[in-house]
């Protein structure tokens, strides 16, 4: 929990207050824009380096200080934003740092994005000693958390010709899809990685082949939520997260740059230009322009909501992008849903195996993915304002994972399995204060 | 599909006893919301209505689902219209939609020869 902000964070004037922002990033350059210009900058910047004064004059906390100021913030930087996610359609990844790494990078100091990086992944060449260091913080970061189990002295090398860095007895990755740290200690034919994936975001460890092939991966539940919850930290510093969460399409709408939108035509339309949907998914820079209703309860499933730049919308608005949904079963953590307190949307939907069938809750504010054999196996639910007061369901968004096999019992976020009635089966994610933050 | 995986969801939505002491009762730690009473009945329809699920189903169970599926389909927004648990509570307790929702999940409860009459625990029993 930030000390300060969650009391004072209210969700629907956040809401009415219109809100979608770029996801910002700290790299070795500063601040970045993930796939947006920098004409989009200084309104965000500027909003932010004014909450800084602000805090600095009053004496407030600096966190505090952003959370009353965000909507002003993202109002004077929607109209770039968007502008520009029309500008960088199409537009390749290369050179840009994405948002996971970019949070990691914020925590650590590092940049996973080696192709930003002249004379490494590209060319491996050596490094410079800016990249050595850049290596050497995340690797202390990520070492550190394993220090408990192996107590290691480490010194931090140069690999020659080759895209990592050996220390006293780790060689460490940074690569287009994942960081790796692996032991350089091979036992038998075997070693042990600890790789950051990310895709899910996860911090696990993979147990590698001779052939540099891994298995097994397995999460490392306890680190993830403890790097997620920092991500979570920078997001709120940055004035993202939670009011990004929520940002109706309305202000996409009033910034000209999603006509498409007004006319809807929807059932839901309502709802999702009221705020009441999630638009979580605006993250991404992508233009929303092609809305395509959900009947309730009828399964969404089909080649055209999958297709670019589309909304998915259910009937009591929430809106997912094709982009998110096109995430289903990209993680190597498919069908695994461990850890996912305080997971991201996309994170809980690349987990979600290829073969289940997304659908809208009947009027319930969720969606929920069906099993290959129609069974419900998954459900994310919106807040609930007749919840229970300090549960889970009624603080934020809550994924509800069914097992299998049973009648009506469901995994908490550790994989244990409890009953119906259970607090820990309502598991908050991303944006919901009692996700332990 | 096993009549059980059924019947908790139907003793759930009949009872208000069960709602009054998990749904308008509910504590922090352990509660049930009344969105998942209706959601739980409601995406049963997909595996019911699967061709190689209707020889495990008599006419008669049949046709009491469907009637329950139809009208939570139809009236599960106004049943869920409360805007705080207080009105939500006196939705469950004493509107006319949850009132027969709850007849409706009774009269399927007997299709499958089971007494809607179930105690709480009995209902906890099932459902577990």
């Amino acid at each position: 929990m930030i000390a300060g902000l969650q009391n004072k964070f209210s969700w629907s004037g956040v809401a009415a207050a219109g809100a979608g922002a770029g996801v910002s990033v700290w790299s070795n350059n500063g601040l970045q824009l993930s796939g947006i210009s920098e004409k989009t900058l200084p309104g965000m910047l500027g909003g932010i380096a004014g909450a800084a004064a602000t805090s600095l004059v009053k004496g407030r906390d600096f966190g505090d200080t952003i959370m009353a100021q965000l909507p002003s913030i993202i109002g004077n930087t929607i109209g770039n934003l968007v502008a520009d996610g029309v500008a960088s359609r199409g537009r390749s990844k290369g050179g840009l740092v994405i948002p996971d790494d970019a949070q990691l990078s914020s925590a650590s100091g590092f940049s996973w994005d080696e192709s930003a990086i002249p004379g490494s992944y590209e060319s491996n060449t050596n490094f410079t000693p800016q990249q050595v260091d850049d290596r050497s913080k995340v690797a202390q970061r990520i070492i550190e958390r394993d220090k408990a189990a192996a107590e290691r002295t480490y010194s931090f090398d140069i690999l020659p010709g080759h895209n990592g860095v050996v220390t006293g007895q780790y060689e460490i990755h940074g690569g287009d899809n994942d960081g790796r740290i692996s032991d350089v200690l091979p036992a038998a034919y075997d070693e042990l990685a600890l790789r950051y994936d990310r895709t899910t975001n996860s911090i696990g460890l993979d147990r590698m082949s001779s052939d540099g092939k891994a298995t097994n991966y397995e999460m490392d539940a306890a680190r993830t939520a403890e790097l997620r919850n920092e991500q979570f930290k920078t997001d709120v510093a940055a004035g993202i997260g939670l009011g990004v969460m929520l940002g109706p399409i309305t202000a996409l709408v009033s910034a000209g740059a999603a006509s498409s939108i007004t006319t809807f035509g929807l059932a839901n339309a309502a709802n999702i230009m009221s705020g009441t949907g999630i638009v979580g998914e605006i993250i991404t820079g992508v233009p929303l322009m092609t809305p395509v209703a959900a009947g309730s309860g009828v399964a969404l499933a089909s080649v055209a909501e999958r297709a670019p730049n589309t909304i998915v919308a259910t009937e009591r608005g929430v809106a997912m992008t094709s982009e998110l949904l096109s995430l289903q079963g990209t993680s190597k953590l498919a069908g695994d849903f461990r850890g996912i307190e305080g997971a991201r949307v996309e994170e809980i939907i690349s987990r979600v195996p290829s073969n289940w069938t997304l659908a809208s809750q009947l009027k319930g504010m969720g969606i929920r993915f069906l099993d290959s054999t129609g069974i419900e196996r998954l459900r994310l639910h919106g807040p609930g304002a007749r919840a229970p007061i300090g549960s889970n369901s009624a603080a934020g968004w809550t994924a509800r994972v069914h097992v299998p096999g049973t009648k009506n019992s469901y995994y908490d976020s550790l994989g244990n399995i409890v009953g119906p009635k259970a607090i820990a089966g309502h598991i908050p994610i991303y944006g919901n204060p009692n996700a332990g933050y | 599909m096993k009549h059980e995986d059924i019947l908790w969801r139907l003793a759930q939505l009949s009872s208000l006893p069960f709602q009054e002491r998990y749904v308008i009762g509910g504590t922090p730690d352990e509660y049930v919301l009344d969105t998942e009473l209706l959601e739980n009945v409601d995406s049963i329809k997909y595996l019911v209505r699967r061709p190689e699920q209707q020889v495990d189903f008599t006419d008669l169970q049949i046709r009491a689902l469907e009637q329950l599926f139809e009208y939570v389909e139809l009236h599960s927004g106004e049943a869920l219209s409360g805007a705080s648990g207080v009105e939500a509570a006196a939705l469950i307790r004493e509107s006319s939609v949850w009132h027969e929702m709850r007849a409706k999940a009774a009269s399927a409860l007997e299709a499958f020869g089971l007494s809607p009459a179930m105690t709480v625990e009995e209902i906890d029993r099932i459902s577990a």
